[in-house]
């Protein structure tokens, strides 16, 4: 019944329990209220974080970009030097060796006329052949016109009996002296097989004098340690050919006397 | 023997006068020599003896001493004894480079020379 005790003890305990789980819910809707602002801003600052990371990666992508850019156009120009500098590492070695043969050539003339003594001469010219071009086996002849034979003037390494006179006749090198042109083995495609005397004849060259043969220097075996003849040779041959004539023949000025045809240098 | 700093000086030995004349002229073009001329090998220990110099350039055959027996008679002398020797010869076979390492020189180079290969080797020796 209305105003019942027992009544109102229960009305006072479901009201208290109401208000109690009233507050409870307040508190704790507060607390998610809370705790959401909370999660709220820490997403917030993650969102931050990463749009920052997000733009330093952007911009170490593009720095990164751009150094294997730099990186490929230095390889490339490395490259270009390099294949410069080897270009002018082989012109300067081309040029160091044009300035040596040069040098050779010069040294070659100034010998040859240097001096108007006979033996001298033809000393240079057996050095020329032996230090310049490389041979130790070598006659110098001097054409008899009267005789039509080559006379030895000298000879090195070779047995000067068998070259002491050759008479005019078939073979490589009166095939040169009548031509007037150099034979060298292997560089010529003459008609005409060496005779024995002839065998290991390198270069026959004939030695003229206002455009007449006077003579011929013949080498015979390159030095063991010379692989063949190079471009050099090659001028010292014309060299010879063109300046040993002229070079003895101005020894007779000096001495008109004729040397005796025995008078053989070794 | 000269200081780094100053020019080398280097005695050039060889009977031949065209041999002498090429050495000179590939050793005056690089400039930083300084060069004694010898005739043969008892001139180039006279010289040696007297000069000292940083290096010896050497031909094998020649008269009066061969280039061999003056390396062997300068590796004897207390103040020769240490100059480099360089032997530059028309002989090439094996014989005649092991009879010239045997003599006690540095190095061997074969005529014809090629300049770029002794200038290689002086400056092996001394710079």
């Amino acid at each position: 019944m209305p105003g019942d005790p027992k009544d109102n003890g229960d009305a006072h305990e479901g009201l208290d329990y109401v208000k109690q789980v009233r507050e409870n819910t307040r508190r704790y809707v507060e607390e998610m209220r809370l705790e959401n602002e909370r999660l709220s801003l820490l997403v917030s600052s993650l969102e931050s974080e990463r749009l920052l990371l997000e733009n330093r990666l952007i911009a170490i992508q593009s720095e990164l970009d751009l150094q294997i850019s730099e990186r490929a156009k230095l390889l490339e120009r490395i490259e270009e030097v390099e294949g410069e500098r080897q270009h002018w590492a082989r012109d300067a070695a081309d040029i160091e060796e044009q300035n040596n043969n040069l040098a050779n050539l010069y040294v070659a003339t100034y010998g040859l006329h240097g001096t108007l003594n006979r033996g001298e001469v033809i000393d240079v010219i057996k050095e020329i052949i032996a230090n310049l071009i490389g041979s130790e086996e070598m006659a110098v002849f001097e054409l008899d016109s009267e005789r039509k034979s080559l006379e030895l003037l000298a000879s090195q390494g070779v047995d000067p009996a068998r070259y002491r006179s050759l008479p005019e006749g078939p073979g490589v090198i009166w095939q040169a002296v009548h031509e007037g042109t150099c034979y060298i083995a292997g560089h010529c495609d003459w008609d005409v097989a060496p005779l024995d005397h002839e065998s290991s004849l390198t270069a026959c060259i004939p030695l003229k004098l206002d455009g007449r043969v006077t003579g011929a220097i013949t080498l015979f075996r390159l030095l063991g340690h010379k692989h063949g003849l190079q471009p050099l040779d090659f001028e010292l041959f014309d060299l010879l050919g063109s300046q040993a004539g002229v070079a003895l023949h101005c020894t007779r000025l000096r001495n008109p006397a004729p040397s005796p045809p025995d008078a053989v240098l070794e | 023997m000269g200081s780094s700093n100053e020019q080398k000086t280097i005695l050039v030995v060889d009977d031949s006068r065209v041999a002498l004349m090429t050495v000179e002229m590939i050793l005056r073009r690089a400039g930083r020599y300084e060069l004694l001329l010898a005739r043969d090998g008892l001139e180039a220990v006279e010289l040696a003896t007297t000069e000292t110099p940083d290096l010896i350039l050497m031909d094998v055959v020649m008269p009066r001493m061969t280039g061999v027996e003056a390396c062997r008679q300068l590796r004897c002398q207390d103040h020769t004894r240490d100059i480099p020797i360089i032997l530059v010869t028309t002989r090439g076979e094996a014989s005649s480079v092991e009879l010239g390492y045997e003599s006690g020189c540095n190095d061997y180079v074969t005529k014809p020379i090629n300049s770029m290969e002794l200038l290689g080797k002086v400056e092996d020796l001394i710079g």
